[in-house]
């Protein structure tokens, strides 16, 4: 009983895309990224997840015609995008964008990124990976590179940037994320791929352009970009050995 | 003849016991536990009682010191408690989660009946909302 009539069934049939936006107390930006996705993809709805913020995120997203989901306590971007997931599973659609509300991602990317769904489950937007100006510090920057080698090492795919959030999932990834998606720090990005590889769901890249947020980050320097391999580490090895249920929608039709 | 501080583990043996038959009586624990906490309690007072149970025990095992036993399974009895709490918080979590993902999806479909956009919140501790 949930759900809309089933689309014209083909490949030229149109394409449900929902864009979830996870923000947490992104008032300033959240209206501007709502108002440029719809802009690049007319079609699209556009699901923003508001998580429990303190200013008025929901009430801005809304006013630019976004669909708001306000959680009644902050999960996590984790916890916001299995909230989209789940909506989106829930309601038939047939494709995910994930884009920050903190206007970091280029909609731009957008089209690339949900052609990249006719070959793959998920397509992620690196940086990194074409020419692409995106500066971090060079600690933080070998930390990004040690944790994509280990990820493309266990995924089985060359990729250059596994913390990007910025990414489009086609049905069987929506279907696997809307049952297991970690809420801990890092398991939104680096655990959920290894939860793709081990539920058999194909993961490619597209190179985009993403900008450098314009407050400073904490952790750049070379003790932060430790912290923050070992945590990834530990979201690897909990990918790894926890139990995932493959929901019955993703698994491979022979 | 009693030995020394026998009266003092029976004291302590029955509070046990009715400590637990208690905690059992009020609905505080439950299912397997809720048994775990009498076993306890009745294993508690049967050892006050009857203090050569606990040396004749000792010597089965081939432990040196009564003590040493008694310390030795209160401390694994703890533990086995402790992770049964921690998978039961666990549990507690995923789907307290679970909930707040709902009620999120449930109120973005309420909110769509109405012309206005949605009211900023209003709860106690959120400000207020801005040039409303
Ligand atoms: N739902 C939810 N969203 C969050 C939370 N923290 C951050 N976000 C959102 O997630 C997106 C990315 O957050 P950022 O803090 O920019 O993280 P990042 O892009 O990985 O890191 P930067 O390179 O520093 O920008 C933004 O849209 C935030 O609003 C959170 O706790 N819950
Ligand atoms: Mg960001």
């Amino acid at each position: 009983m949930h759900g809309p009539e089933p689309d014209l069934v083909g490949a030229a049939a149109p394409r449900r895309v929902l864009v979830v936006v996870p923000a947490l107390n992104e008032e300033a930006t959240v209206g501007s990224v709502v108002s440029a996705v719809r802009a690049t993809l007319p079609d699209a709805h556009v699901f923003v997840v508001d998580d429990h913020s303190a200013d008025g995120t929901s009430r801005a997203a809304a006013e630019s015609g976004a669909r708001v989901a306000r959680l009644p306590y902050t999960l996590g971007v984790g916890g916001a995008m299995r909230t989209g997931y789940r909506y989106a599973a829930r309601y038939g659609f047939d494709a995910v964008v994930q884009v920050d509300a903190d206007g970091q991602h280029d909609p731009e990317h957008l089209p690339e990124l949900l052609d990249g769904l006719a070959t793959s489950d998920i397509v992620i937007g690196a940086r990194f990976a074409g020419s692409d100006p995106y500066a971090v510090g060079s600690a933080r920057r070998f930390a990004m590179r040690l944790l994509a080698w280990v990820v493309s090492l266990v995924v089985g795919t060359r990729l250059t940037d596994v913390t990007s959030g910025y990414r489009a999932l086609g049905p069987r990834a929506i279907a696997v994320f809307a049952e297991n998606y970690p809420a801990e720090y890092l398991g939104d990005t680096v655990e959920a791929l290894v939860i793709a590889r081990r539920c058999g769901l194909a993961v490619t890249q597209v190179p985009v352009r993403m900008s450098a947020r314009e407050h400073g980050r904490p952790s750049q320097g070379v003790l932060g970009s430790v912290m923050y391999v070992s945590r990834a580490l530990v979201a690897i090895a909990l990918g790894l050995v926890r139990h995932w249920v493959v929901p019955a929608a993703a698994r491979r039709a022979s | 003849m009693r030995p020394d501080g026998y009266w003092l583990g029976l004291a302590g043996g029955v509070i046990v016991l009715v400590l637990s038959v208690e905690l059992v009586r009020r609905r505080y624990v439950r299912g397997r536990l809720a048994l775990a906490w009498v076993v306890l309690g009745v294993i508690a007072v049967v050892f006050s009682v009857l203090p050569s149970l606990l040396t004749w025990l000792t010597a089965a095992l081939h432990v040196q010191v009564p003590l040493n036993l008694v310390l030795f399974s209160g401390v694994l009895f703890l533990l086995v408690i402790s992770m049964q709490l921690a998978g039961e918080v666990g549990r507690l979590e995923a789907r307290t989660r679970r909930l707040a993902e709902e009620v999120a999806i449930l109120s973005s479909r309420l909110d769509d009946g109405h012309e206005a956009p949605p009211r900023a919140t209003s709860e106690p501790g959120s400000p207020p909302a801005e040039d409303d």
